[in-house]
């Protein structure tokens, strides 16, 4: 839609080249396409009068138009006539005919009303090449344009100074400047552009120059767009663009995998990372909205991009009916998506050499460890016969169920070798799957696995793909019936983990069961009554939210056991070689001993912590309940074979206590409620030990409770806690003295159990009630370090049994949709029944083949473009009838042939220009040259124009001694205010890199949809939310306010002027050259000197602060004198253009 | 230093490229009246069910479940298949001359019925909160199309010599369509509004850098303004008077009363 295409183009043209006869496709086609084709062209349902006057037989009929009379046309005398009711246009139309026009046309009936097949959609020729200018033509290039100037009586302009040269070539081809270096620099440029642009560092910096362009056509983001406009991971695409081009894939190549790259032969990774030119698309995430009408604007934008990269077409306006203008009918369009639209988009998880390699090691180090802990460890093998044998009993035999038939309301279901289903296709918010199965078995239970797949978003299990989580499913009902169409009732569903797994029963559609995404769970449903064998039965699942979540693998089992069904938590592998009690093999076993290692025996809780009170710890006394005031001696005898690594004691007692070990006081209290905790860290001894307590009661209830933990070395735990087996005695003959502490008690008694640790009249004591310590399981450790792929977004081709229909929509919505269209190009193109492409690789083939007559002209217009600033034709996106004819259209021809010759190198192409004697001009423009080509559209002047957002910031960043090098990876924040993001919906949140990628070159920013980097938006950049094939080039204050005041510019101009101070350079000189290349002339010299020097003083003074100018607290007035100087330097209108 | 009126007018931002010499769109032959164009645009404001637009027959099937002529086919989130049908909450009357419907819950507006415009013919079938913002904001639920502030910016044109033509001020919440509602789509992008800011920088980098006071920022564009006045002799670019034009409206920008 982007055509804004006025017809004074024409008249421009007219002017200056002078034509012997008319020719349609320059002067009338635009005038008859402007003015009457709304009415009168394609357009069937548009159409007045039943009068078509794009198509020439059509425009005969009736005599409207008679070829060589104009007295005899009605043609004639509509466009002449007076009468408000005949003249043509009509004025309700609000359009007219100048008298220019209306005689033009009347030449044109005379003439014989030729009609030309439009330009753009003939095949070019390479036009003959004309002499030229003599000693000025360095290539085809210039012989087109001198030969073009000669006949508009200009000639072209002396060629640039060699620091503009320099500059302009710099920043074409390497987007930053030529800064600091001796001039003998500029013959190795020149080198690098004649010979065989070898060196590296600049091919790097020439593709992500041209890497920039191609993600606005690419309409590349870093977020979904739309209200929540999450990030996306989809840089790998960006990268791809920027090797490919890096290392001069041949265009074609460089077409067809992002177009099909899935779809070749054998693809590689690289080729389907292509294919995310297509995922650019916006996605909107918004609860509850239809995700295949998305899908459908996704489609749309697909078609209109398509068009205008590819095609030079505005295909836009077809969405909704047949073109006004242009010869592409309402079906050819969707004839159009159809050929790009029968795709699945997935994620592709990424394995890096590096990954896969690791991956391995893991693998083998895991196996490693399952057997050294195994052997190491006495107690495993007995641990693990005894956990079989129980759990033997326990265990459930599963068959898995395979379905005879399946159906669903979208997606296709498909039955893998596992026995497990795979789903894929659209999915909508609410789907349905019907399974039917006939078990030979009768059946008492089912079971439902979800299973996770690398084709699956999130690598599943659910297709969850917005909104939610990657990944996550959602199962709303489960139903079971028999064939006679009776239902089978459940009993109370279990799951492994997640929540809900009982309301998948409920019938409401609203509750249901999910699970963690990129794991493995399942689900059992114990039938009320078991399923007599033999029986055909159905199960439906349900998946019901408001985005889709659906399950996208998943696999169904039954069995007839009598057991209590239960899920197993370690995994239905385990299950099974349990369930085979002894007929499993000892394969099996060893299989099931790794599990049991991994998920049970090093899982199993670690010996409580010591604040944690043992369930056998008790009260103790020498009888229960209430009791006489009295004091008691209690006496523990332990044996430690080492001394332990550390300790702890917890004790208290009603009414008081004092304990000690080996005669040791270790603490005491008065009051039962305050217990004692506290660790112990000597008075241990090797051998036997005593723990003693000089309790007493006050009356009432009597106990005493005390739990001492040790902790050895090797990370055993032991208790010793009262229990039956204390002793005590109510008597001593010397209580001070320490032997009781020491020996056995003399004439001990056995103590009387009066409670456990929580009974009352005591409770739990205010203990924390500690958790278990959990040690950590070494196998877990290990996965835990299996790298994690990086994804990205992609494309891919449906499968054959599974195609995507396109039907019409009428007036291009969504919810209007007709008949069924079938894939293929516009009549236009001239195409035969057997030469038409009907899938998206034949189609990316065909943009790029020979057969397209647009193709190579939209490549070197869109390289011209960039280099000149005007393309040779200006819409640049669009060749439609309304386009203007080009500039050159000889010139334009002979590119397009060339660059298909040289094989569609873009490097070539674009050398082939900047070693142009064209290119090479001087950009003065004289008065009156100005008057007489006011855009340069002759060419007889070199280009000179603003440098894109993107550009200046490489360019400063550069020229400041900033610009890191670094290539590749997630995007970077450089800084920005934070209010930028301030009306965002979703994260507003900004985090400015720091270091390195704080100043990486401007393809790596972070581009966020609903808040673009105002550093770039503001010089026109692009939010990638439509492809964008030229920029435009405004000139407003906002710029200057950006340039002057933004703290990113702020920086560079401090990093500049630091550099120039710690160097001691001449301030003026130094940063003049830096920022414009060129060194300053004298007059220019004086005044920087002079505005130095004014600042330096007040900087002096304290008018104005060294240290906040610099942001250094010991900034010196030199120094912020000098980031002044940068900082005006690079508001120059030179600083910003090309030469 | 004086630089005449500085102003960067329709005309001179149009001279460029995509209208040709003439420098004006050619839907412009029509004269422009309107001065200037506010537009509120209320995101999560009353529902126009209880204000303006009452629904009798809402009221008369309030919780019946919805008639299936409405959801047959369709799928809506967060609507459960039987759900019921919500009347208005508020008692409507008619006001004026004109017998415009107010809810009771416009006392006062009410009273001004026949000084309103009240448009009820605008329909739309996104109700999804982005979409639809993008629908009211530029006419299509897809964002990138030119919005509204910026075809009449491109159309009338701003007479404003020191601010932007097409300015967005955003009070509170979240806006679901974004930047996009303020886009230019396929107009040159000097159409697209610039949104001020809260606080105390309504636009952004409005204010002068830490240690920079005003006086150096006029010593410095009077620096610029020699220099680039002296590329313009050299090189003879107009873009480059536009240039200083721009930079000086920007210094006008800065300043306050």
């Amino acid at each position: 839609m982007k055509r804004i295409t006025p017809i004074f183009v024409f008249s421009l043209i007219a002017n200056f080249q002078v034509f012997s006869a008319i020719d349609f496709n320059r002067e009338v086609r635009p005038l008859l396409a402007s003015k009457c084709y709304a009415c009168h062209g394609p357009d069937e349902e548009g159409r007045k009068a039943k009068l078509r006057l794009d198509v020439r037989k059509d425009a005969l009929k009736n005599d409207v138009i008679v070829p060589g009379e104009v007295e005899d046309s009605e043609f004639h005398y509509r466009i002449h006539s007076d009468d408000p009711d005949e003249i043509m246009p009509p004025p309700e139309s609000h359009s007219s005919l100048t008298q220019q026009e209306k005689e033009l046309l009347d030449r044109w009936i005379k003439e014989g009303a030729k009609y030309d097949k439009h330009w753009a959609f003939v095949k070019p020729a390479s036009p003959k090449v004309p002499a030229g200018k003599k000693g000025w033509v360095r290539n085809p290039i210039d012989a087109f344009i001198s030969d073009n100037l000669t006949k508009n009586g200009l000639t072209p302009s002396e060629e640039a100074d060699r620091y503009s040269l320099v500059r302009r070539l710099y920043l074409d081809l390497l987007a930053f400047p030529h800064r600091n270096k001796p001039m003998h620099l500029f013959s190795i440029t020149v080198r690098m552009l004649t010979k065989d642009w070898s060196i590296n560092y600049s091919d790097q910096s020439i593709t992500e120059r041209m890497g920039t362009r191609m993600a606005d056509l690419a309409r590349y983001a870093d977020s979904n767009g739309y209200e929540k406009d999450r990030p996306r991971n989809i840089w790998p695409y960006r990268d791809w663009v920027i090797r490919a081009l890096n290392k001069d894939m041949p265009y074609d190549q460089f077409t067809i995998e992002q177009l099909a790259g899935d779809m070749l032969p054998n693809a590689t990774n690289d080729q389907k990372i292509a294919t995310g030119f297509h995922r650019n698309t916006q996605l909107n995430e918004e609860g509850g909205i239809d995700p295949l009408e998305f899908r459908f604007y996704a489609a749309v934008d697909r078609v209109a991009t398509t068009g205008t990269v590819w095609m030079g077409l505005t295909t836009g306006c077809a969405q909704c009916h047949t073109h006004k203008y242009d010869p592409i009918t309402h079906d050819e369009y969707f004839g159009l998506m159809s050929l790009l639209d029968n795709v699945e988009e997935p994620d592709l998880f990424l394995y890096t050499d590096e990954q896969v390699k690791a991956k391995a090691d893991l693998e083998n180090q895991i196996a490693q460890k399952i057997t050294e802990l195994q052997k190491n460890d006495t107690e495993f093998e007995d641990a693990f016969a005894k956990w079989h044998k129980s759990e033997s009993i326990k265990a459930t035999p599963w068959k898995t169920l395979r379905p005879s038939a399946m159906k669903s309301n979208l997606p296709k279901l498909e039955v893998m070798d596992d026995d497990s289903i795979y789903s894929s296709g659209d999915v909508t918010k609410r789907d349905v799957f019907d399974l039917n199965f006939t078990s030979d078995q009768p059946i008492t239970a089912l079971r439902l696995e979800v299973l996770t797949d690398d084709r699956l978003p999130g690598q599943g299990p659910g297709r969850c793909y917005y909104e939610g989580r990657k990944g996550t499913f959602f199962l709303s009902e489960v139903d079971l019936k028999t064939s006679n169409g009776s239902k089978v009732q459940f009993a109370k569903p279990t799951a492994t983990s997640g929540n809900g797994a009982d309301k998948v029963i409920d019938d409401v559609g609203s509750s249901g069961w999910s699970s963690a995404i990129g794991q493995e769970n399942h689900l059992i449903l114990p039938l009320a009554d078991p399923l007599p064998a033999n029986t055909p039965f159905s199960i439906e699942l349900l998946f019901e939210r408001h985005f889709v979540a659906s399950l996208g693998r998943f696999r169904i089992s039954a069995t007839s056991s009598t057991n209590q069904p239960r899920v197993s938590k370690i995994g239905v592998e385990a299950e099974h070689i349990l369930s085979l009690k002894e007929t499993a093999k000892s394969r099996d076993l060893s299989a099931l001993r790794s599990i049991y290692l991994e998920k049970v025996y090093l899982e199993r809780p670690a010996p409580t912590q010591p604040a944690t009170v043992q369930t056998n710890t008790r009260w103790i006394w020498n009888a229960k309940g209430n009791r006489p005031q009295e004091t008691l001696y209690f006496s523990k005898q332990f044996e430690l074979k080492e001394l332990p690594q550390s300790a702890e004691i917890f004790f208290t007692c009603d009414d008081n206590v004092e304990f000690f070990l080996n005669g040791n006081s270790i603490g005491s209290t008065d009051l039962w409620s305050k217990p004692v905790t506290s660790p112990i860290k000597k008075h241990f001894r090797k051998g036997v030990n005593f723990l003693t307590a000089k309790a007493a009661n006050g009356g009432g209830p009597a106990g005493l409770i005390a739990q001492l933990s040790l902790k050895s070395k090797n990370g055993k735990v032991q208790h010793i806690f009262t229990d039956q087996s204390w002793k005590f005695v109510s008597q001593l003959p010397n209580p001070q003295a320490k032997e009781w502490h020491t020996q056995a008690l003399p004439n001990p008694k056995s103590v009387v159990l009066v409670g456990k640790y929580g009974d009352g009249p005591w409770g739990n004591l205010g203990l924390p009630q500690g958790k278990p310590a959990k040690k950590p399981n070494p196998i877990t450790q290990l996965r835990n370090r299996m790298p994690r792929p990086n994804h990205t977004l992609v494309m891919l081709e449906r499968p054959k049994d599974n195609p995507r229909p396109t039907l019409l929509r009428h007036r291009g919505e969504y919810t209007s949709p007709k008949h069924e269209v079938p894939a293929g190009i516009p009549e236009i193109f001239g195409l035969s029944g057997d030469q038409e492409p009907v899938s998206r690789l034949e189609f990316a083939r065909w943009v790029v083949s020979d057969k397209n007559p647009i193709g190579d002209r939209v490549v070197v217009n869109r390289a011209w473009r960039s280099l000149f600033g005007y393309g040779l034709i200006r819409t640049n996106g669009d060749f439609g009838t309304q386009a203007p004819a080009p500039d050159h259209p000889e010139l334009l021809d002979w590119l397009a042939t060339e660059f298909r010759k040289q094989g569609m190198s873009l490097k070539k192409l674009h050398r082939l220009i900047v070693t142009s004697s064209t290119y090479r001009q001087d950009s003065k423009a004289s008065p009156s040259l100005l008057e007489k080509d006011p855009q340069n559209r002759l060419l007889a002047r070199g280009p000179r124009f603003r440098l894109s957002g993107e550009l200046i910031r490489d360019h400063m960043l550069k020229a400041s001694g900033k610009l890191s090098g670094k290539m590749f990876g997630p995007g970077v924040y450089p800084p920005q205010p934070l209010t930028v993001l301030a009306h965002a919906f979703g994260n507003k949140s900004w985090n400015a890199s720091k270091g390195e990628d704080r100043y990486r070159r401007s393809v790596y920013t972070f581009i966020k949809r609903t808040a673009p980097f105002a550093g770039f938006m503001t010089f026109d950049g692009t939010s990638g939310e439509n492809c964008l094939a030229k920029r435009d080039r405004s000139n407003t204050p906002l710029q200057a306010l950006t340039l002057l005041n933004d703290e990113m510019y702020l920086e560079l101009a401090r990093a500049a002027g630091l550099e120039v101070h710690r160097r001691n350079d001449d301030p003026v000189h130094s940063l003049f050259r830096r920022f414009l290349t060129r060194p300053p002339k004298q007059s220019e010299t004086d005044v920087l000197q002079t505005y130095f020097d004014q600042q330096l003083q007040r900087l002096r003074k304290g008018e104005i602060k060294s240290s906040e100018i610099a942001a250094d607290p010991k900034a010196t007035p030199e120094l912020a004198g000098k980031v002044l100087l940068a900082r005006a330097i690079m508001n120059l209108d030179e600083a910003i253009t090309k030469p | 230093m004086e630089l005449g009126s500085g102003k960067i007018a329709l005309a001179s931002l149009l001279a460029n490229e995509t209208f040709g010499a003439t420098g004006k769109p050619d839907f412009m032959r029509f004269p422009v009246k309107a001065k200037r164009v506010i537009y509120l645009f209320m995101a999560g404001a009353p529902s126009q069910l209880e204000l303006f637009d009452d629904k009798p027959k809402l009221k008369e099937i309030e919780g019946k479940p919805i008639p299936p002529s409405v959801i047959k086919g369709q799928r809506y989130a967060f609507i459960q298949p039987d759900a019921a049908v919500l009347g208005p909450r508020f008692p409507f009357a008619k006001h004026g001359q004109s017998g415009a419907e107010f809810s009771d819950r416009l006392p006062y507006l009410s009273k001004v019925a026949d000084d309103l415009t009240i448009i009820k013919s605008m329909h739309t079938d996104h109700f999804n909160h982005a979409p639809a913002q993008l629908f009211m904001t530029t006419g299509s639920g897809i964002p990138g199309r030119a919005s509204m502030g910026s075809w009449l910016s491109y159309g009338i044109g701003s007479e404003a010599n020191d601010l932007p033509g097409f300015v967005v001020m955003r009070s509170g919440g979240n806006l679901s369509g974004g930047s996009a509602m303020w886009g230019s789509g396929f107009l040159p992008s000097e159409h697209q509004g610039v949104p001020f800011r809260e606080g105390a920088e309504p636009i952004l980098h409005v204010a002068n850098p830490k240690g920079i006071d005003r006086t150096a920022q006029r010593q410095t564009l009077d620096l610029l303004n020699k220099l680039n006045r002296g590329s313009h002799g050299k090189m003879g670019d107009p873009e480059i008077n536009a240039r200083i034009e721009a930079y000086e409206m920007a210094y006008r920008m800065q300043a306050r009363p």
